[in-house]
């Protein structure tokens, strides 16, 4: 059977999808990433191997996210491609007629606004992160609640406390302030939430026209407190489809079969058996100083980048 | 101010290759050669001129007087006898230019040596005509000559604007071959020093180009100056461009702006709304110290996939 492999490397999370000619998901992969995107792939490689039965072909691969072109370098990635395409190709699968997505990953939020199927602009938050991921995820260490249980709790709220979301410094110390003064858990973290969706709105979705359907994705449209507080602040109703934490990686997968050639550069699952080790080292041949990252598979040069002169690459 | 010399005598005058070198790339250059000096230009930014130019800045500047400085430095260590940093108050009647520049031969003055001078004429449009600014520049670095001074500051202002001008001209000619051509076109908007300062852009007309798109940029284009709203002379440009381009055959725009400069952060908004009203995709940018390219080639990928 032939089959298509999408891979979404972001911050937080590793995402695999491996898809049949219909279009269907055979198995999806959630990972943690770890700082370590190689190994998040390799292990997910492994993973999926194993729960995959029957002679299956992988006849084209696809990378996306911020490891992209080093995992794409690796694994043999027919096409690497960046998030917003993969994102927005596959919400549509799901929702045709969409024509908002939010998507909340590790480090970057964005907003896709699509008229007629087709991305006609986006924005990606600038400089600073404050609002993504990451950001959760060290809140809810902080608090000892499992990240997954944010949104339960929040949703309970009543009186959601007031968060600064301007940036994450000031909201962690609204938090902490907040808390010292006894405000309750539940409050505190519903208020984190509606800090969040204000600073996207405010600072990524500024001035964009959001039409219904919306679609809201990555992995922060998990978490249920945030939806609410869309939903709240929009007054629209937020689709959260299937699928909603690997809808990068399954739109990779939609777009390796879409430009599938008669053989795929995929290296095979054995590479999650193979040591690849990356280093880097500053090229001197120019004042430019640049980094070249080197990746070695099972002491082999696979491929090497990050030369502004092409010299390496 | 400037010494005494002879025409024998050969000065060197350093001039930084940032901010205010890319407004007029000839002109300057060629008058102080005419006039009998030699001219240092420093080199494209490179990474050590950035690292220099943002060790030895103030955290707060923007990121383009942070290269201005490590440009400095650059010309501080070769044998120099003046640098050159202009005071640009205007650069047209009833406008200003950016604050910043007021103060730069401040900032030259306080990192520099005792043996290099700055040369810093003030240029202000609403007191003083540029020739006349000129003229008594050259008049100054002439100081010693003994005849025809009037003739040799003459010739060399002429020359000098007559190359700006050839340069001007060719850039104008190539805007016409191509907004007739029929590839997709994006329009590339920010200031001069943003714009062809590859490192610092990050290559990013070579990125567009390899996309198959035709790249113009918005200092090339040959539009009748019109007054704005704005007061600042730059901003009142590019507003003035922008607004011209937008009713052509564009495909998109793309505003660059570097952290930290105020006057973009007010006056991006307008221009977003100018190729948003006709319809354009827009796509902002925010340049700064980072070299890291992950972020920009991501945008810029989805950019040109939206205007296929």
């Amino acid at each position: 059977m032939k089959t298509y492999l999408g891979i979404d490397i972001g911050s937080i999370s590793t995402n695999l999808v491996l898809i049949d000619e219909k279009n269907q998901v055979l198995d999806h992969l959630y990972l943690r990433t770890d700082g370590n995107p190689i190994k998040a792939v390799q292990n997910g490689l492994k993973k999926l191997k194993e729960k995959i039965l029957g002679d299956i072909k992988i006849a084209g691969v696809g990378t996306t996210g911020s490891g992209r072109q080093l995992i794409g370098a690796i694994v043999g990635a027919d096409i690497v491609k960046n998030e917003i395409t993969a994102h927005a190709k596959g919400a549509l699968h799901f929702i045709p007629e969409a024509r908002t997505i939010i998507e909340i990953g590790g480090q970057d939020s964005k907003i896709i606004i699509l008229r007629d199927g087709i991305v006609v602009d986006f924005a990606m938050n600038a400089i600073c992160a404050a609002g993504c991921g990451a950001f959760l995820d060290a809140q809810a260490f902080r608090l000892k609640i499992p990240v997954e249980e944010f949104g339960p709790i929040a949703v309970e709220s009543e009186k959601p406390t007031n968060i600064s979301g301007r940036c994450t410094v000031f909201a962690e110390s609204d938090m902490i302030h907040k808390q010292q003064v006894g405000h309750s858990i539940k409050d505190v973290v519903a208020g984190l939430c509606q800090s969040l969706v204000r600073n996207y709105l405010n600072n990524v979705a500024k001035g964009k026209d959001i039409q219904p359907p919306v679609v809201f994705q990555g992995g922060v449209s998990e978490n249920t407190g945030i939806k609410k507080a869309f939903e709240k602040s929009l007054g629209k109703e937020i689709i959260v489809p299937q699928y909603n934490t690997v809808m990068g990686a399954f739109g990779m997968a939609l777009l390796a079969k879409q430009n599938s050639k008669d053989e795929s550069q995929f290296k095979g699952f054995e590479i999650s058996e193979q040591e690849i080790n990356c280093s880097s080292f500053e090229c001197r041949a120019c004042p430019n100083y640049c980094e070249i990252i080197e990746a070695r598979i099972d002491g082999k040069v696979a491929s090497r980048w990050g030369d502004r002169c092409g010299k390496w690459s | 101010m400037v010494k005494k010399r002879t025409t024998k005598e050969k000065l060197t005058i350093g001039i930084p290759r940032a901010l205010f070198y890319y407004k007029k790339p000839y002109f300057w250059p060629t008058f102080f050669e005419e006039l009998g000096c030699s001219v240092i230009i420093s080199p494209p930014t490179q990474r050590e001129i950035l690292e220099t130019g943002c060790k030895n800045s103030e955290i707060e500047s923007c990121l383009p007087v942070k290269v201005l400085q490590g440009h400095i430095f650059y010309l501080l260590d070769k044998k120099i006898d003046y640098l050159f940093v202009p005071r640009i108050i205007s650069l047209r009647e009833n406008h200003s230019s950016c604050p910043k520049f007021f103060g730069l031969p401040d900032l030259a003055k306080l990192v520099s040596k005792k043996e290099v001078k700055i040369l810093s004429p003030t240029i202000d449009f609403n007191k003083e005509d540029f020739n006349k600014t000129a003229f008594w520049l050259g008049w100054s670095l002439t100081n010693g000559f003994p005849l025809k001074r009037f003739k040799i500051i003459k010739a060399a202002y002429k020359n000098a604007w007559q190359k700006e001008k050839q340069a001007k001209e060719e850039l104008n000619k190539n805007y016409l071959n191509q907004i007739e051509s029929l590839e997709r076109k994006v329009v590339l908007i920010s200031h001069p020093y943003n714009l062809y300062d590859d490192f610092i852009n990050l290559k990013i007309k070579e990125k567009l180009e390899k996309n198959g798109l035709e790249v113009l940029t918005i200092d090339a284009l040959p539009f009748e100056f019109q007054t704005t709203f704005s007061h600042w002379d730059f901003a009142s440009e590019m507003l003035n461009q922008a607004k011209e381009i937008s009713k052509r055959a564009i495909s998109g725009a793309i505003q660059i702006s570097s952290f930290g400069c105020g006057c973009d952060s007010v006056i991006k908004e307008f221009i977003e709304r100018i190729f948003r009203e006709k319809k354009i995709p827009f796509l902002s940018l925010m340049i700064d110290e980072h070299t890291a390219e992950a972020g920009l080639i991501t945008r810029l990928e989805a950019f040109v996939d939206t205007l296929n």
